[in-house]
């Protein structure tokens, strides 16, 4: 497969600084034809490397309960810009979009994850204007 | 010359007394007759306990008194004498005072150890195991922090001396602080995740465990290494494990890189290789 | 080196935040610690740096520094690059949101991370390396061409499978992360990087180095001072044949034996530290060459424990979302989706 070859000849005459984002092939790893979006109940907020995962239960119209994961941030990230392991305690509600994982399992990958009052969670500034901003709720 | 058969006299009186009694009751056990730590080079009056030590024994395998035991089967079949375990002594005061659940539940990690043991995937060992594991760790004491780093896993530890910082969430090394009692240097270890075991037996934890540890030089080549366990989820009371602590002094001797996570990675995903 | 020590703290003063305080520093008089050594100790970030590129862009041909209204587009148009890689809006997945990392809001005004040669780019490989690594290249097609991205954890990185970082990638900033602890006795110096909880802990006594049928990932340090900086010497590194472990030739040589790195810390002032590094293989490049970074002083007392392959549940989903992909669709088997190479840009922003 020669168009094997000439990608793996570019990536070694591109520099391998080690600046790579230290992160999953998000597209190996999730779905983008199948987009989940969840509301449900925080049991555990499992601040493991390389993401944090969300626990959440949720309810489904009939009444029964599905336990999903939610992948996060680093902590080491996460913790840097303020937060804390208070921050999404055991019981807090949340509202989830994102992408399921390839293998079916109730996984997602946090895209967009927000409080019950709208606040957008884990986003912080980053102050030089750009479109993405949002104030963020910043607990310690 | 004397005075050493004086002090080898004296030893020998105080280990027999041990002996007929509790094994660890003498806290200084094997100390040499007359010895004071060495202090370090900078004047601050405290002992210095850089340089690489290491475990001998058997606390690893078991930390409780046991006869030699095997595997199963299957994994004898490949790895034959390796994998089992030698006898050995106890290093803790006594049987592992568990509650009854947690009893079961250790019950059950000896009996799927080769499949369960965190060492066996290479993660990082939490303490006090990671004192005991079979690989050197190095002690390098600072002015104001005491860093510990483990052959094993790339793994190690800042012990925070000039002030008390809090842990950000629980981690598999938990949080270190420590303090000076005497020439003994007393650490306390809080915030540990729940997944690291105590040895390869099944002895393990929950994640309100907090460990005090102490390590005090007995010789210019021995450390005694005291950790007390305090886990009021899974045991009826605190217990200590008590391991001495070999210096090792080859010419040059350095830690070896030992990143054992690629020889890990079979066991823990070889159930999602493609065939 | 003392010329290149000059110009470096020339550049650095120039940059954009904090250039009086660098201009008032003393280099000459760092604190010490109580055996006399330079004090480096503390957790340090090489954040700032995050963005600049190694190699010096062709339009900034001989612009190491930029200002003005050129330096607002720079940063900008850095910004918007990071926001595009992490795919914030719309509708795929991407590498996460905005809290994933640590890069925004950076405001160095290098244009390079290379200041020799000065025209801030590697220089050329020898023709005895080209030939090497195409034939390395070639080998490697041949034994795992047809393979998948993820027939096997040894198909993805080593960021992926959490094995490690390696030496000197892992003293360059990435995604988030990028803080190194150094801590200090009068015989050795630790470095510990967080990301992946590596440690080097470096002897100070003049020993040899390890024989060189030892090869280590990290190969072997030893560390001197030479007046106020340490000097950290580098060699026997192991031979890193797979190109999937994204390590370029360009960061390591084409032959690990000859590899060698010399690092250099000096403290320039109560926050910083100029950290350089040479890369130095006379059989791969034409002349060794060396790249900078502002290493900055942060208020956290220790690194935050990165137990990633504790926790790599990522790596669980990659491969057993490969093997469910493969079950509803056998096609996949015989045609493989082109895998991107490390560090190319595109649509999956992910490197």
């Amino acid at each position: 497969m020669v168009g094997r070859l000439g990608l793996m000849i570019v990536a070694s005459l591109v520099l391998g600084t080690g600046s790579a984002a230290a992160h999953h092939a998000f597209a190996a790893e999730f779905d983008a034809q199948k987009p989940v979006s969840l509301k449900g109940k925080v049991t555990k907020m499992d601040w493991i490397n390389p993401h944090a995962w969300i626990h959440i239960d949720v309810t489904g119209a009939d009444g029964s309960v599905e336990k999903w994961m939610i992948e996060g941030g680093a902590p080491n990230a996460l913790l840097r810009r303020g937060f804390s392991k208070e921050s999404l305690l055991p019981g807090t509600e949340i509202s989830v979009t994102g992408f399921q994982a390839k293998n079916g399992t109730k996984r997602a990958n946090g895209f967009n994850i927000t409080l019950a009052d709208g606040k957008v969670l884990f986003v912080g500034s980053s102050g030089i204007g750009a479109p993405y901003e949002n104030q963020a709720p910043k607990d310690k | 010359m004397t005075r050493f058969w004086q002090g080898l006299g004296t030893g020998l009186v105080v280990v027999c007394a041990a002996a007929s009694a509790d094994r660890w009751a003498a806290p200084l056990l094997a100390q040499a007759p007359g010895f004071k730590a060495p202090r370090t080079s900078w004047g601050d009056g405290k002992p210095d306990l850089s340089g690489i030590w290491q475990a001998l024994g058997t606390a690893n395998w078991n930390l409780e008194d046991h006869a030699a035991y095997g595997a199963p089967a299957a994994v004898l079949a490949v790895a034959g004498t390796v994998a089992a375990a030698p006898g050995g002594f106890g290093f803790v005061d006594g049987p592992i005072p568990y509650k009854p659940e947690a009893l079961k539940q250790r019950q059950h990690n000896f009996e799927n150890r080769w499949t369960l043991d965190p060492e066996l995937k290479c993660y990082q060992a939490g303490l006090p195991r990671a004192t005991y594991l079979p690989y050197p760790f190095q002690i390098l004491q600072s002015n104001n922090k005491i860093l510990v780093t483990y052959e094993y896993a790339k793994s190690s530890r800042t012990i925070h001396m000039d002030k008390k910082v809090a842990a950000p969430v629980p981690q598999y090394m938990g949080q270190s602080n420590g303090r000076w009692e005497g020439d003994s240097l007393v650490v306390e270890v809080t915030d540990f995740r729940d997944e690291s075991w105590f040895d390869r037996a099944g002895n393990f934890h929950s994640d309100a465990l907090k460990v005090t540890e102490r390590f005090t030089l007995t010789s210019p080549y021995h450390m005694l290494y005291e950790a007390t366990i305090d886990d009021a989820k899974t045991f009826t009371r605190p217990w200590k494990i008590t391991v001495p602590l070999y210096k090792r002094i080859e010419r040059n001797v350095q830690l070896m890189e030992f990143n054992c996570v690629p020889f890990s990675e079979d066991m823990i995903y070889g159930q999602w290789k493609r065939r | 080196m003392h010329q290149r020590l000059l110009t470096a703290f020339a550049l650095s003063a120039l940059i954009a935040a904090g250039a009086a305080d660098l201009a008032a520093q003393k280099p000459s008089s760092p604190p010490r610690t109580p055996w006399g050594h330079p004090d480096l100790q503390g957790v340090w970030t090489s954040d700032e740096e995050t963005g600049v590129p190694m190699e010096r862009p062709e339009q900034y041909k001989n612009k190491p520094i930029l200002e003005g209204k050129e330096l607002e587009e720079y940063l900008k148009r850095r910004e918007l690059e990071r926001a595009r890689n992490a795919n914030f809006g719309g509708g795929i997945t991407g590498a996460g949101p905005v809290h994933w990392y640590e890069w925004w809001g950076r405001k160095s005004a290098r244009t390079s991370l290379i200041t020799d040669p000065p025209d801030g780019r590697i220089p050329p490989l020898t023709p005895e390396a080209q030939k090497a690594e195409e034939a390395r290249m070639k080998d490697w097609e041949a034994k795992v061409g047809d393979r998948g991205p993820a027939d096997s954890w040894e198909d993805r990185e080593l960021w992926d499978r959490c094995v490690m970082r390696h030496l000197p990638g892992v003293m360059f900033p990435g995604g988030y992360g990028n803080n190194a602890q150094i801590v200090q006795t009068p015989t050795h110096v630790a470095i510990l990087n967080e990301m992946i909880h590596e440690v080097r802990v470096i002897p100070l006594d003049g020993r040899p180095h390890l024989s060189k049928s030892i090869r280590q990932w990290y190969g072997d340090s030893r560390a001197r001072w030479d007046k106020n900086t340490l000097v950290v010497e580098t060699i026997n590194f192991k031979d890193m044949t797979d190109p999937r472990m994204d390590i370029g030739v360009r960061s390591r040589g084409a032959f690990p034996e000859s590899f060698k790195i010399v690092e250099r810390f000096t403290r320039m002032g109560p926050d910083t530290i100029q950290y350089e590094i040479t890369r130095d293989d006379p059989k791969t490049w034409t002349r060794p060459w060396t790249a900078m970074l502002e290493l900055k002083k942060t208020p956290g007392e220790y690194l935050f424990e990165y137990n990633c392959h504790e926790g790599n549940i990522g790596m669980e989903n990659i491969l057993s979302g490969a093997r469910a992909e493969e079950k509803a669709n056998p096609e996949l088997l015989k045609r493989r989706a082109v895998r991107k190479a490390p560090g190319e840009e595109s649509d999956d922003p992910d490197r």
